[in-house]
């Protein structure tokens, strides 16, 4: 099936050629990598004020899913953040 | 198997000669090592990794691969081999392949006894000084390939390979601004550890920049000197030892 990696959002690129791909899994696991690739060479993309999108589709243009990143400065509360938690058990530990 | 001058060798020799000054005589008996002609078909593999082998494969026509594979299926092309490299010149004192050997196109290769290549470098010391000079300049070509997937960003990295390419493929000491390199996206992505996604990206914004484009296994260069900028590309790790001082020999006999 081919599918199309489209950017929108800080980074505007709509992909026009598209690409070959096995099966929709194959299609998630490269746009995941390919976000991280956007995001490896700008990193500041993520802080430019909007989020990063990348929209796969099909060759009718129909979406078939999304990944967005999105960078958030930390918000003004007087809590814990939702990565502490003081029972958790360490990843290196499972 | 062929012997006695066989002209695919003068290839190998000329490339020799950039680097090492060599007698009539030295000159002569690298002309002379055997070997034999293959033609490997595309997208086969010449050696696979680890394989012991007893030739090492001068690149006649075409172009192969240095490959690593994960046990995933991913696949990491290493090096790339032109026409005048000995792929696998190493494996003469060490006989067991680094990584595989990939055809990426149809090639023609010239398959040399180790035997006949350690005789040729017992018999002719600056023969041996010129081949180990050759390793080196691979294991300079890999410390690049090294920091260019583990430094620079996607446009570096593409920028870098067709800048170094374009010297390897030049014919005299202009790089070449225009050369076939007949890759697809996905193994210029195995060159770079880049998806063909991104690859596919990049080599539009290199185009839209009017650095290079690639075009039906056909690169051209429209601004050398801000290609070579983008790509953080400085030919001395491919030219330093060519000069008339570098080439002189070391050992004496």
């Amino acid at each position: 099936m081919k599918c199309f990696f489209n950017l929108a959002g800080a980074v505007y690129d709509p992909d026009v050629e598209g690409f070959e791909v096995a099966t929709i899994d194959e299609a998630r696991s490269l746009a995941a990598i390919h976000v991280a690739e956007v995001i490896r060479d700008r990193p500041n993309v993520i802080w430019a004020g909007e989020e990063v999108r990348l929209e796969v589709t099909d060759k009718n243009q129909t979406v078939l899913f999304t990944i967005i990143v999105v960078g958030v400065d930390a918000a003004a509360e007087d809590e814990h953040p939702s990565s502490f938690r003081p029972n958790a058990v360490h990843p290196s530990a499972i | 198997m062929k012997s006695a001058a066989d002209p695919d060798m003068q290839l190998f020799l000329d490339r020799l000669l950039t680097r090492s000054v060599l007698t009539q005589d030295e000159q002569q008996a690298v002309l002379d090592l055997p070997g034999q002609r293959e033609v490997v078909k595309a997208r086969s593999d010449v050696v696979a990794e680890n394989e012991k082998v007893s030739h090492a494969r001068l690149i006649v026509k075409g172009l192969v691969g240095r490959v690593g594979r994960v046990e995933s299926g991913v696949r990491q092309l290493t090096a790339f081999y032109i026409p005048g490299d000995m792929a696998d010149l190493h494996s003469t004192v060490r006989p067991v392949e680094v990584g595989g050997l990939h055809a990426l196109t149809e090639s023609t290769l010239f398959t040399v006894p180790h035997e006949a290549m350690r005789r040729l470098a017992a018999l002719y010391p600056a023969v041996a000084e010129a081949l180990w000079r050759d390793c080196m300049l691979d294991a300079a070509i890999l410390m690049q390939r090294v920091v260019n997937v583990g430094t620079r960003d996607a446009r570096a990295r593409l920028a870098h390979i067709f800048c170094e390419m374009a010297v390897r493929y030049a014919k005299g000491s202009q790089p070449a601004l225009q050369y076939d390199f007949p890759v697809t996206q996905e193994l210029l992505g195995e060159a770079a550890a880049l998806t063909a996604v991104h690859v596919n990206r990049t080599l539009s914004a290199l185009r839209m920049a009017e650095l290079v484009s690639l075009s039906r296994g056909e690169v051209t260069i429209t601004n050398w000197p801000k290609l070579c900028a983008v790509g953080d590309f400085d030919a001395v790790y491919l030219l330093g030892d060519t000069g008339a001082e570098q080439r002189r020999r070391l050992l004496e006999h």
